[in-house]
């Protein structure tokens, strides 16, 4: 019994609820505790228990030193994952995820979370949120986390347990059944007070006091003959019982803990297999078939940490040595092996060759690894390549560890002699950023660019400064002077300036107009771009294609936004861009929004904000933030909606004025689902018209569009000269649609041709409004027609009723409370159900449910649907 | 558990012999403390006269980890069909620890209690590996 596996002891009635709460569909369930808590032990049982209820499960380890592999630790759910090359591998995974599920949700074990690589975690966030896996997350406790882990924690209906000490009753009970007798009472107060109620402790104590003889069978009762070791700590514990291995057996454990997971026919090849069947049968080690690989770990991951910290340096360097020289005279089978044997040479303090540290660097810049590209570009950086300062910094930024940047930039700055130009503009950007991002600061980010652009004499390294200072000063909303600095640009004969110039004047015209310019520059520049044989401190050519796709959807083509949309996002997932992910995911929320499709565009939007969380790009969040707010208040989740709000509320927003319309937006839709037309409107046109003082004209008119959609009569004039300007179908219609109050026929029209644009929503609201012109103006046949049509459109709407309901709040006067329940029975809940849901008496439901009725002029449930989709159609219905 | 402890508990069981208000207390305290656990015992006249004799007998066997695992596992089968789960077991002890002590009053000290929750522990542990 004692070195089988340990019995699960006190830990029963959480099992159960960690069981009953997957079951129930809580999207992750984090179990915390200390080292040895018995955290993986309670996962796998829960596991277990929900492969008996005949769930798909499937477990996910991660480790500190496969960290440095992009998806690592998901790479044996896919099957020959271990030879795919990176740029493939999100995609594969996320599919091989998916598979596996099958129809129902997968429940995943991640283990370690706090070793997860942030590809790994990223993914896996985006499949929780998505329902396409339950994850039950053992972490440290104290140990960071990606952060899309933590986010994903404090997320609605995540849950968390701290596993604690067990109890001395439980010690006793678990040290009865695995000695199979009773203990007298020196040894089990003296095992009770020194494991501190630490299972994997407690199991090191006595499988230590068995072997060294003081703890012994005397006459069928466990007696402490000697003293416990004097070491309370768990690591000299763990090290005294490895201190019996033979140097070889010691040294075989020593390489799988620097280099864990590593394959056994390696590990076979550095020690030989008979060490291996012992450390195996002394539970020291386990060896997991993975998909094609076999692959050894230590048996608990405390080993490693011990193991690691206790190898002095110069032993590290041998090792490290060993296993580099090992896998490079074998050959790298996988592509990750190249960035591993880089590690392991830093680790011994080989001089790695410089240019040789810096291409990993880069291949892991690649992989958006930015861990290991600030471990590699600081090793290069310490090794005397003073450049390597520029990736370092970048790195840390990526990473959102703006102090870092700072005391980097700082640092390489202080002697500018030995840096390139190209690395002194690189620095200067960054800190810029830093400023900006990290300080909240961007008119000191601005000045910091501006004023290095005197230190430079390289044009290239000159010219991006420019650039940079005109990207910072367009995203801060000073448009105007972005415009002005950046166009010079595009004259340049450096075709590397020229293409990311163009990057800025299009963001700047597809969010201000014309958006013409935007996508005519994004058609000539983005072949330029991507065919640079040189891309050196340029961004990712994908940039001109997110930006033609914000200018197409504006311009009201959105057939083509949504096919550019889709295919920029195809392209980063199978790329393994995770921002260029992000960007599409949020462009395809919006395009979805503009379509009338809120319960996709709230599908798009959630996906961009975990992506968000994920990859420490935390500042387009707000953006898909407000979105969600928009698409959650169409759908009617007046409570989602305002939590959206409210998270968004908690961001700063001085570095991102360019969208602040944007953000408007998201808070007057929250405002107009909680029944406060006239609040949101109010917001809207405050917004609007600061949005069109800093010149930002278009976003500004699509406020002031949903300003028409909720009730206000004064647009005509601001969107007829929006019109002139930013060159856009839905503002044309829009600007139509406010200057035709009363016109049946003209709104009609709007109507119809919004169809054809494919915005439903927007085409059902004008022809709604159209019936209500022709019913005043006596034409009840017309109006009939025209509602007719609204219904059709609105059914194709996902969402609609929702929406209809809540846009035409200022006509029916529901409170919020009966649209609430208005809302829930026309979904097909019972009175009962909606009672329990909102924690009302039945009573007080139905009160409110009748009341509803009465000012619907409805008298039963079966009519509320369609009184519901006639109020899409005439506002005055009621 | 400790051989004094084992001793200590065969002791309380000794002192049970003939008080059937014992089992009275238990479920009329379970009853009040988990009403839904009422559904679990539709003959509780029966339960009653089982319960000090199963307990007896499990005692008996705690210097025997075999033997009392073996009848542990029948037993926490039987539970688990009933529904039993992992707080219900939490609570039994709690309330079974506290029904002793209404009827034992002094005969069941700080010692007796101390030893008492760790066979209690040591059985329902394995009654819930079954």
């Amino acid at each position: 019994m004692l070195t089988r596996p340990w019995p699960l002891t006190g830990r029963h009635e959480l099992l159960e609820d960690i069981v009953a709460a997957i079951g129930e569909g809580c999207p992750a369930f984090f179990i915390v505790g200390e080292a040895g808590a018995g955290k993986t032990r309670l996962a796998r049982e829960v596991l277990r228990a929900l492969e008996a209820d005949g769930r798909p499960v499937a477990g996910a380890t991660a480790t500190d030193t496969a960290r440095v592999t992009p998806l690592g630790a998901l790479a044996h759910l896919v099957p020959g994952g271990a030879v795919d090359s990176p740029p493939t591998r999100f995609a594969a995974t996320r599919d091989a995820i998916a598979e596996r599920a099958g129809g129902q949700p997968l429940v995943l074990h991640v283990d370690d979370a706090h070793h997860l690589d942030p590809s790994s975690a990223t993914l896996l966030v985006s499949l929780a949120e998505a329902g396409t896996v339950r994850l039950v997350v053992t972490m440290r406790t104290g140990l960071r986390v990606p952060e899309a882990i933590t986010a994903l924690r404090a997320s609605d209906g995540a849950r968390s347990v701290t596993l604690g000490a067990l109890d001395p009753d439980a010690i006793d009970s678990l040290l009865h059944r695995v000695l199979g007798a009773p203990l007298d009472g020196v040894a089990e107060a003296e095992l009770v007070a020194t494991s501190g109620g630490n299972p994997l402790f407690l199991r090191e104590l006595v499988l230590a006091a068995v072997a060294e003889g003081s703890l012994r069978n005397v006459s069928g009762v466990w007696r402490l003959t000697g003293s416990l070791p004097a070491s309370h700590a768990l690591g000299e514990q763990v090290l005294g019982r490895m201190s019996s291995l033979t140097d070889v057996a010691r040294e075989a454990l020593e390489l799988v803990a620097v280099a864990e997971p590593i394959g056994l026919d390696l590990l076979e090849a550095l020690v030989g297999g008979e060490v291996l069947e012992h450390l195996e049968e002394r539970s020291l080690i386990r060896v997991d078939q993975e998909q094609r690989r076999t692959n050894v770990r230590l048996a608990h991951p405390v080993y490693g940490e011990i193991l690691r910290s206790s190898i002095g340096r110069v032993r590290l360097r041998r090792l490290s040595r060993l296993l580099a020289e090992t896998v490079t005279a074998r050959g790298a089978r996988r592509a990750d092996d190249a960035l591993r044997v880089v590690r392991w040479q830093i680790d011994a303090g080989i001089p790695p060759d410089a240019d040789v540290v810096m291409a990993s660097a880069r291949v892991a810049a690649h992989n958006l690894d930015w861990t290991t590209v600030a471990a590699m570009s600081r090793a290069a950086w310490e090794g005397g390549v003073a450049d390597a300062a520029a990736l370092l910094a970048e790195a840390h930024f990526e990473l959102g560890e703006f102090d870092e940047v700072d005391a980097i930039t700082d640092r390489a700055l202080a002697e500018p002699a030995t840096l390139s130009d190209q690395a002194r503009s690189q620095l200067h950007r960054s800190r810029a950023l830093s400023l900006t991002w990290g300080h909240d600061d961007s008119a000191a980010g601005v000045a910091e660019v501006a004023s290095a652009q005197g230190t430079v004499t390289d044009p290239l390294a000159r010219d991006l400064l420019v650039f940079s200072q005109a990207g910072l000063l367009a995203w801060a909303g000073r448009v105007r002077e972005a415009r002005e600095l950046v166009e010079p640009l595009l004259e340049s004969d450096d075709p590397r300036v020229v293409v990311q110039a163009a990057t800025i004047v299009e963001l700047v015209a597809a969010t201000c107009g014309p958006t013409s310019q935007a996508i005519e520059l994004a058609d000539a520049w983005f072949p330029v771009h991507l065919g640079l044989t040189d891309r050196t401190g340029t961004n990712n050519p994908g940039n001109h294609l997110i930006t033609k796709t914000v200018a197409l959807s504006h311009a009201g083509r959105l057939a083509e936004a949504l096919e550019l949309a889709e295919f920029g996002y195809g392209t980063s997932v199978a790329g393994r861009n995770l921002i260029g992910q992000m960007w599409f995911a949020l462009e395809l929320g919006r395009i979805a929004m503009l379509r009338g499709d809120a319960a996709q565009s709230q599908r798009w939007y959630r996906e961009h904000i975990a992506l968000c969380r994920g990859t420490g790009h935390r500042r387009p969040i707000t953006l898909g933030l407000s979105g969600l707010a928009v698409a959650e208040a169409h759908l009617g989740d007046v409570d989602a909606a305002r939590r959206v709000v409210e998270e968004l509320d908690g961001h700063p927003s001085a570095v991102i004025e360019i969208f602040a319309v944007e953000r408007a937006r998201g808070t007057a839709w929250a405002a107009a689902a909680a029944g406060d037309a006239s609040g949101a409107r109010r917001i809207l046109l405050e917004a609007a018209a600061e949005a069109e003082a800093l010149g930002v004209t278009m976003l500004a008119a699509l406020a002031r569009l949903d300003a028409l959609r909720l009730g206000d009569t004064g647009q005509a004039r601001p969107l007829a000269a929006a019109a002139a300007v930013v060159e856009s179908a839905i503002i044309d219609l829009a600007a139509r649609w406010a200057a035709a109050p009363g016109d049946g026929a003209e709104l009609g029209a709007v109507g119809e041709a919004f169809a054809e644009l494919g915005c439903l929503m927007f085409a059902a609201e004008a022809f709604a409004a159209a019936a209500l012109a022709w019913r005043r103006s006596g034409e009840p046949r017309r109006a009939t027609a025209d509602e007719r049509r609204a219904d059709e459109l609105l059914r194709q709407c996902r969402g609609a009723n929702v929406a209809a309901l809540t846009t035409v709040e200022s006509v029916v006067p529901l409170t919020a409370r009966e649209r609430e329940i208005v809302l829930l029975v026309a979904d097909g809940m019972s009175t009962k159900e909606v009672a329990e849901r909102l924690f009302l008496s039945a009573r007080t439901v139905s009160n409110h449910l009748q009341n509803a009725y009465t000012k619907l002029g409805i008298s039963k449930r079966s009519e509320l649907a369609a009184a519901l989709s006639r109020l899409g159609g005439d506002g005055a219905a009621a | 558990m400790t051989p004094e402890e084992i001793q200590l508990v065969a002791e309380v069981i000794d002192r049970l012999d003939g008080r059937p208000e014992f089992a009275d207390r238990f479920y009329e305290r379970l009853f009040v403390a988990a009403p839904q656990t009422q559904a679990m015992f539709p003959d509780v006249a029966a339960q009653r006269l089982k319960l000090t004799a199963e307990l007896a007998s499990m005692v008996s066997m705690l210097g025997n980890l075999d033997t009392l695992e073996a009848r542990a596992r029948d037993l926490g089968a039987r539970h688990r069909g009933y529904g039993v789960r992992a707080s219900h077991y939490r609570l039994a002890r709690e309330v079974m620890a506290a029904a002793l002590a209404d009827v034992l009053g002094d005969e069941f000290g700080p010692d007796e209690a101390a030893a008492w929750n760790r066979a209690t522990s040591l059985i329902t542990e394995l009654m819930m590996s079954a």
